[in-house]
């Protein structure tokens, strides 16, 4: 078993087989020989990892005893990112609110967890596929913020991109 | 006069009053505040309609069409923004209204003034709309899609296959734009062609940096843009190229300069014969995969292609007659060549009593109106995967050995599996089992024809058979199938179920019906039936 602890202070014991989903925290018991992973501080501020935590330790949990991706197999790693295709139960997993969305590919990818992390950016894939830049604005409730110079160049480029 | 519409307006929610700093690149001497409501300005859409607008009210000089503008954003800013500037006593509402009076006299003085104001209201519209633009850019830090880090929003892109999407997602907005354009493996896969400009090739080149690029290239002439790519031969992961102008465009590519990241090569031309010279094993030995549609590459001398595990030929009447000796010598120079498809309609014979040996060989799909003068010549002894096509000539008939390599009949020792599918232009039979797959199809007759001996065919072995299309392969004997447990049918004859039925009787012999037979899987048309 293994201890985690989040960044404000709460405590999670999970068995080291669903810990070791994460290589950000493989890597640090296996460097220390520690049964206790705490995160490091970012930037001078704590990364707050409670509430997308639950969320990541119930995929690590689903996802336990499956094999983990290598880091040396770059063909492996282009293949998964290849493919657009999203199983059910991660489907069903990853079907949140935008907000939480985000946090938890940023916890994935603060904590390496590849699949994870191919699972969420993905499911942004998908939504942003055949969309505008105006369509994808408003689905992420972004403005428009280029300078008239960046506009006519957005423009030129705009041909490149029409279908044959 | 200066109002708008609601509809033209996007409003940002927040309280109290904001300033911005000058970390952001506003002018010293500029603050932005906002109330309640910060108005944004929209884009072109909405500027047309107040230009129409505007035009009404304004027909005095060539500044009109900045005025225009100008007009707009005073609109926007009059109800809920003010700006101070030093040394500017009246307010833009007050200063617009002037230069609205102004416009409507003819006197010189009133001239004088709205030369002299408007060119302080120019200004302050230039400061406002970097202010503005600059509050954007802030504003969209801070939503929760912008949280993530540039390295992460690229994989979002990254595979997505759609240049499109890619192109759209970097005119979101400049956080993304930056994001993505500074991710080079975003930007490898170049599709150039005529109507693509030299702006294109510029930007995929310049943001691809060093990452190995693939380059699709579709010409109709010769554009001088195209020699842009010769720098970047040597970090070319795969080159396909296709169209009149191809070759030529090819050779000034391929031939002199050397492409050693080059894993993948396609050509599509229809040139026959094309000298290529000692491009294939000097200057690209990494090659992988080779694809000659329309072109066969004549060599100088044998080159090695220690990689190559793929090799398709495609070649058609008009492209001359190809020696299979020299084909040979190709594919005997690649000594991991696992994959081979020839579509050849002008494929010489082989010489008599010559057999090649290519022991790598796993797949192998041969399409050519000579199989039986080819195929016995050919000895691949790891074969797992074999498609054989073939014109037949009516009323031949066929030995199977002639039409497999040679040896190759073991393959069908481990069959399980059959499948006979026929329409009106060919035939196809299929044998499949745990460690090959064979399929033979006879262009414009049926390859039954082909199996006077029927010595190697496996009946007692298959356990599934799979019967589709208008022919009944009724000369094969039923009987034989003893060890069938299922059969699917979607025949468009009821001829194929009175001979299926025949496994349903008492065996003429044994006197039992088909002893494993325990499904039969009826589709007539559309209409699914099932009898079991």
């Amino acid at each position: 078993m293994v201890l985690l602890v989040t960044s404000d202070n709460k405590n999670f014991v999970v068995d080291r087989e669903v810990a070791d989903r994460s290589v950000f925290v493989k890597n640090t018991l296996e460097a220390r020989g520690l049964s206790i992973a705490t995160p490091p501080m970012l930037n001078g501020g704590c990364f707050e990892l409670t509430s997308p935590f639950l969320q990541v330790l119930e995929y690590c949990q689903h996802h336990r005893g499956e094999p983990l991706p290598t880091t040396d197999d770059a063909n492996a790693d282009e293949n998964r990112k290849r493919t657009t295709d999203i199983g059910e139960w991660d489907r069903k997993f990853i079907t949140v609110d935008h907000e939480m969305l985000f946090e938890i590919i940023l916890a994935a990818n603060y904590l390496d967890i590849k699949p994870l992390l191919d699972v969420g950016c993905k499911t942004i894939g998908n939504m942003v596929k055949g969309k505008s830049p105006e369509e994808v604005r408003k689905l992420f409730d972004i403005v428009n913020d280029f300078t008239p110079e960046e506009e006519a160049q957005i423009k030129k480029e705009n041909e490149w991109a029409e279908d044959p | 006069m200066f109002t708008q519409g609601s509809h033209h307006r996007r409003c940002l929610h927040g309280s109290g009053t904001r300033s911005l700093d000058h970390g952001f690149g506003l002018a010293p001497d500029v603050t932005i505040e906002a109330h309640g409501e910060l108005p944004l300005l929209k884009g072109r859409g909405n500027r047309s309609g107040s230009n129409k607008h505007a035009t009404n009210i304004y027909k005095v000089d060539k500044e009109i069409v900045i005025r225009h503008r100008c007009s707009r954003k005073f609109r926007a800013s009059s109800s809920t923004m003010s700006q101070s500037y030093p040394g500017s006593e009246l307010s833009i509402e007050q200063l617009v209204f002037a230069l609205a009076q102004a416009l409507g006299s003819d006197s010189p003085s009133r001239r004088k003034l709205l030369v002299l104001k408007s060119r302080k209201v120019f200004e302050m519209e230039k400061d406002l709309i970097e202010s503005l633009q600059v509050f954007r850019a802030i504003r969209n830090m801070h939503v929760p899609v912008n949280r993530l880090p540039p390295e992460v929003l690229s994989r979002v892109l990254e595979n997505r296959g759609r240049e499109k999407d890619l192109v759209a997602a970097s005119h979101v907005c400049q956080y993304w734009r930056s994001a993505l354009i500074s991710s080079p493996s975003l930007w490898t896969c170049l599709k150039f062609d005529n109507s693509r400009g030299v702006d294109y090739t510029d930007a995929y080149l310049e943001r691809s940096k060093s990452a190995t690029i693939d380059i699709k290239i579709t010409l109709g002439g010769y554009p001088e843009e195209v020699q842009k790519f010769v720098p970047h031969m040597s970090r070319t992961r795969s080159f396909v190229i296709s169209g009149a102008w191809g070759m030529h465009v090819a050779s000034s590519l391929l031939l002199c300069n050397p492409a050693p990241s080059l894993q993948h090569l396609e050509m599509h031309a229809n040139q026959g014969l094309v000298n290529l010279g000692n491009f294939l094993g000097r200057q690209a030995s990494s090659l992988r995969s080779v694809t000659f549609d329309g072109i066969f590459p004549t060599i100088e001398t044998p080159f090695p292609l220690p990689n190559l595990t793929e090799f398709d030929l495609r070649l058609l009447k008009d492209a001359g007659p190809v020696p299979m000796s020299l084909l040979f010598r190709l594919y005997s120079n690649c000594p991991r060549l696992q994959k081979i498809k020839i579509s050849c309609s002008m494929l010489q014979d082989v010489d008599q009593g010559q057999v090649i040996s290519l022991e790598s060989v796993v797949d192998f799909d041969y399409a050519c109106h000579n199989v039986a003068r080819v195929l016995p010549f050919l000895k691949l002894p790891h074969l797992k995967r074999l498609q054989v096509s073939s014109p037949l000539l009516l009323g031949q008939v066929y030995e199977l050995v002639d039409l497999m390599p040679h040896g190759g009949h073991v393959l069908l020792s481990g069959a399980t599996a059959m499948l006979s599918f026929s329409d009106p232009s060919s035939h196809t039979i299929k044998f499949s089992g745990k460690d090959a797959m064979i399929s033979l199809i006879g262009v414009g007759g049926s390859p039954l024809h082909w199996f006077s001996d029927q010595t190697y065919i496996p009946f007692v072995q298959i356990e599934g058979l799979k019967l589709e299309g208008s022919y009944v392969p009724t000369s094969f004997p039923i009987n034989l199938f003893k060890n069938v447990t299922k059969i699917w049918m979607s025949p468009w004859s009821d001829r194929y179920f009175q001979w299926v039925c025949k496994l349903l009787y008492p065996h003429p012999e044994t006197g039992i019906p088909c002893p494993s037979l325990r499904e039969i899987e009826h589709r007539v048309l559309f209409s699914p039936g099932h009898i079991s």
